[in-house]
């Protein structure tokens, strides 16, 4: 029962209650009790102790071999990945004699995914893929770079016909996605969206003195 | 479920370190890629070593990782696979008890390594005893593979942006061929490299513990307990375990998967012929069938006669089974916790489904008193739950019934929840028992040094003054106090650990039943549906 919540009791609410779960009135001092002000105990004393458990020569075994391999099995081995203690306790002279040799941790690299190797030398394994990818990205760069400065310039020109270009433009990308499908930005080129792709902004009109003054003083 | 994932973290800490714990506790909550994982452990575990957890995760096939989309990489912890770790001690007594020391000792090097290939194997087994020949070790190895202990991992079949894609059919248990010669010379004992350099016949395959295997013998452990009892002294009782264990085996080497619901039908006559090939026990025709017949009468549903041909088509059906041991445990543990009386209740229950206070005084034969006492106990541990049923829309209680219902599953989950707690706080006391009493166990193990270097190992001692020089040291490292106080340690730490093993046995039981139930549910819907019962 939860009387303990209720608190003080006696009133006419409660009693409606507790006459509708069956309680009778001279019960009532049963269910509630007072008000506590201290936590219960942490370990109550248990009203029912139950039966031991069965002791046999296939528990001790397991006992014995749960027991032998967590001390010596797996603590020692390679597997076994601590924090470095920062600092510590006291520093004994017994403890260069509790550290384990473990053996170095070599996982077999070609069953994990490439992204988990930790060390440089299997990073680097195949320096010539890496170049590759290098180069094609740095073209793919350079080229959106000219189209975005070819934009800007044309702009600029002929900023009355910018919604003609504007078109040419999502054109062009249209074309340039069936090429090169592994530049992510086209993603951010649909069609029925509202952002203004031949928009561009070379930054001119922005914080007018600050580049003159960084000439100006690269000049003295 | 968080006490589950608690439980995981636990036994991963115990296991492989305080690390990997950690690294495995993000993947239980939610599979993630690499870069959101070093993310939700930003500042806590540098970048290495989160690398080095999940190799370790993934050594132990503890860790499962699938390309998404051709693109990420998702990386999968089960809880279910990290609580395999606590059955090592169960299935290491099940090798032992089938295959003898050698394979034991073969299972525990792979239980360490998480994947060895079999040269490796072979390599450590010398190493552990030198005497034992290359044949023995070689051939108890392909025993274990034959009965399916062991398992090969898959191949790799190709590298998609550098995630390895493994092959999807293989053989499975085919063993290598290896040769003695080349086994222990390839190794020359400085350069132990890493076995794809290693040049062995068998390199890069790898053998791990399969532990489905083992979860079907367990359990078919627990249906053959529950349904002829543990007892094992009398010719009669050795008669019925010998029958229903030479069932089990012939369903097992028909290729059933462990999600089967029941057994495939087995004829009398391959249970009689199974019984001899494998030298389970000789059993006769007749008695057999006698066996069989008492025990569907008494199984209660577990044991069933589906067919007449070959003597008589036998089933057992396990998803009843784990029902009924799940019903077993939940019944003493009311008893336990309540009352005989309170089991009563549960069980009319159960049988009646939806009953008000009154009806249940009146059926139960009780006073009302104490009959509301327990149902309220029972509902707070929830072992019943209350339907509150209003004759009108505002619910007031006088105008309400209140009636009682059991949901058995539901029930089985909160107590299997509760189960995972109480093995953790099983382990988590174990080892503050441990940082509790590290100095006096440290100095224990330096006093046993000790005595092993000075006094057991000194030929020039006889046995009196071998034993008196003991003493001495004994006396020296450790007072009487002390020696009482190691003595309550080692008892306890004992009994802790065989609580956690038999807990854990509960805790598969429990699950495996859920498994089941889940499993059941489509078949379970078409049958009857429960209706109020009311008693005029």
């Amino acid at each position: 029962m939860s009387g303990g919540q209720r608190g003080g009791g006696g009133s006419a609410a409660v009693r409606a209650v507790a006459s509708a779960l069956g309680i009778n009135r001279h019960e009532m001092s049963n269910y509630i009790q007072p008000a506590r002000s201290e936590p219960p105990p942490l370990f109550p004393p248990l009203t029912r102790s139950v039966l031991p458990a069965e002791e046999c020569d296939r528990q001790k075994y397991m006992v014995a071999t749960k027991d032998d391999l967590l001390k010596f099995g797996f603590r020692d081995s390679p597997y076994f990945l601590e924090e470095k203690k920062i600092g510590g306790d006291v520093k004994r002279y017994t403890d260069k004699y509790r550290e384990t040799n473990r053996t170095k941790l070599q996982p077999d690299w070609s069953r994990i995914p490439e992204e988990l190797c930790w060390q440089k030398k299997n990073l680097e394994q195949n320096p010539s893929k890496k170049r590759k990818l290098d180069d094609a990205m740095g073209e793919l760069v350079n080229e959106k770079l000219k189209r975005l400065e070819e934009n800007a310039a044309e702009k600029d020109e002929e900023p009355e016909e910018k919604q003609e270009e504007t078109s040419d433009v999502e054109d062009e990308e249209e074309k340039e996605r069936v090429g090169d499908e592994a530049v992510s930005d086209d993603d951010y080129l649909e069609e029925d969206n509202d952002y203004a792709t031949g928009y561009f902004d070379n930054g001119e009109g922005y914080g007018a003195g600050s580049d003159d003054d960084l000439d100006a003083d690269g000049d003295l | 479920m968080s006490q589950l994932i608690s439980l995981c973290r636990a036994v991963l800490n115990e296991h492989f370190g305080s690390v990997v714990g950690q690294v495995g506790e993000v993947l239980l909550k939610e599979s993630a890629q690499f870069g959101i994982l070093v993310f939700r452990l930003k500042d806590k575990v540098s970048l290495a070593q989160i690398r080095k957890a999940l190799a370790i995760l993934e050594q132990h096939n503890l860790v499962s990782f699938e390309l998404v989309n051709a693109q990420r990489i998702v990386y999968k912890v089960n809880p279910w696979d990290v609580l395999m770790l606590l059955k090592i001690p169960r299935c290491g007594l099940i090798i032992k008890t089938l295959y003898q020391d050698v394979a034991e000792s073969i299972y525990e090097e792979i239980i360490k390594e998480g994947r060895m290939t079999l040269s490796d194997t072979l390599r450590k087994m010398k190493e552990r005893n030198p005497s034992l020949s290359f044949e023995e070790a070689r051939s108890k190895f392909e025993t274990l593979a034959k009965a399916e202990f062991i398992i090969r991992e898959p191949p790799i079949d190709c590298y998609i942006k550098g995630c390895p894609i493994f092959a999807q059919k293989f053989e499975q248990f085919e063993v290598p061929a290896v040769t003695e010669a080349k086994v222990y010379l390839s190794e020359p004992p400085a350069n132990r490299k890493r076995k794809a350099e290693s040049g062995d016949s068998d390199a890069g395959i790898y053998w791990k513990i399969n532990w489905m295997r083992f979860e079907r013998y367990i359990r078919d452990e627990l249906i053959l307990d529950q349904i002829v009892g543990s007892k094992t002294n009398s010719p009669r009782d050795q008669l019925f375990r010998g029958t229903i264990t030479a069932l089990l085996k012939a369903c097992e080497t028909r290729a059933t998967t462990i999600f089967a619901l029941e057994t495939v039908p087995v004829s009398l006559y391959d249970i009689i012929k199974t019984a001899n090939d494998e030298k389970i026990a000789t059993i006769e025709k007749g008695n057999a069938a006698f066996v069989l017949s008492t025990i569907i009468d008494e199984s209660n549903g577990v044991l069933r006669k589906i067919g007449e041909s070959g003597g008589g088509l036998y089933v057992i059906d396990y998803g009843r089974g784990m029902q009924l041991l799940a019903q077993s445990h939940i019944e003493s543990l009311i008893r336990e916790q309540l009352d005989t009386k309170a089991v009563r209740i549960f069980r009319l229950l159960q049988r009646t489904g939806y009953l008000e206070e009154e009806q249940i005084e009146k059926l139960i034969m009780l006073n009302p008193k104490e009959t509301r006492e327990l149902l309220y106990a029972m509902n707070e541990e929830n072992y019943v739950f209350v339907q509150p049923l209003g004759k009108t829309s505002d619910f007031a209680p006088a105008r309400t019934f209140y009636l009682y219902r059991t949901d058995f599953n539901r029930t089985v989950r909160l107590v299997e929840e509760s189960t995972c707690k109480f093995l953790l706080n099983l382990m988590l006391r174990r080892e503050h028992e441990e940082k509790e009493h590290r100095a006096l166990l440290d100095r224990n193990e330096k006093m046993e040094a000790i005595i092993a270097e000075n006094v057991d190992n000194n030929e020039e001692l006889d046995e009196a003054a071998r034993s008196q020089q003991r003493a001495e040291i004994e006396q020296i490292y450790m007072n009487d106090a002390d020696r009482t106080l190691l003595g309550r340690h080692k008892n306890a730490k004992k009994k802790l650990m065989g609580s956690e093993i038999e807990i854990e046995r509960v805790l598969y039981l429990l699950h495996t039943h859920l498994v089941f139930a889940e499993r059941a549910i489509p078949m379970k819907k078409r049958g009857r549906t429960r209706k109020p019962l009311i008693i005029a």
